[in-house]
């Protein structure tokens, strides 16, 4: 499914357990999520872990920050998350914030998270050496007084 | 694990629709070619850890107070690039 996402997360998909039947790299034991966000945090969101309940992910919507960012996922890997169509589906970019003099976003576009907001499924997919995506690209704001 | 011999220019092919070519080796180093279907995601095995040690350092103990503010304070940035 070639897909360039502009959903808008509605609220189905906030403070309801997220399932990540594969995890998420690194945390093996982390598979089930849930998405919070302020008004102030828009349209950052975090994704807490529910089973380690300390650890979060600063994430956002791909469109958000790379407009015309796309990707290719394949009818298996959609298969995973149950098989969503392309207006359930939405893509969110794990970030790494710095706050100092300017603010530096940190967005791995390497790996994005597929999720499927009807089913609540999710997966964190490896994009191919092909798609020439980095894992730790740079966005950096001017902070506003 | 089945292991099998090539030559420079010889080719494997796995199930109908996948060949790997060995096209140079050159020391320690080979390259090779892989002509797959593009639903077939391709990726060096080493970028699975890459991924996962990615995932550790942008994971966030939201505990911290400065955690809770950081979403905001790049919400408000944002509309001001650089």
């Amino acid at each position: 499914m070639p897909s360039t996402s502009e959903t808008e997360l509605g609220a189905e998909v906030f403070e309801k357990v997220l399932n990540f039947p594969f995890g998420i790299p690194g945390f093996p034991n982390a598979q089930r999520f849930i998405l919070t966000q302020t008004e102030k945090e828009r349209p950052f969101a975090w994704l807490r872990s529910v089973d380690q309940e300390s650890t979060a992910f600063a994430v956002v919507e791909a469109y958000r920050l790379v407009p015309d960012y796309s990707i290719d996922i394949s009818d298996d890997e959609l298969a995973e998350i149950g098989s969503p169509t392309p207006q359930e589906c939405a893509i969110l970019l794990i970030l790494r914030i710095e706050v100092g003099e300017t603010v530096k976003i940190y967005a791995n576009l390497r790996a994005p998270v597929v999720l499927n907001m009807t089913r609540r499924q999710a997966r964190q997919i490896i994009l191919s050496d092909a798609d020439h995506y980095s894992e730790s690209t740079l966005f950096e704001f001017g902070v506003k007084k | 694990m089945l292991v099998l011999s090539r030559k420079v220019g010889e080719s494997v092919r796995v199930a109908d629709n996948i060949e790997l070519f060995i096209i140079a080796i050159d020391g320690q180093r080979v390259r090779i070619g892989i002509k797959a279907p593009k639903e077939v995601r391709i990726v060096r095995s080493e970028l699975a850890e890459e991924i996962a040690k990615s995932n550790q350092s942008a994971a966030v103990e939201v505990k911290a107070e400065a955690g809770s503010s950081l979403l905001s304070e790049a919400a408000r940035s944002v509309t001001k690039p650089v």
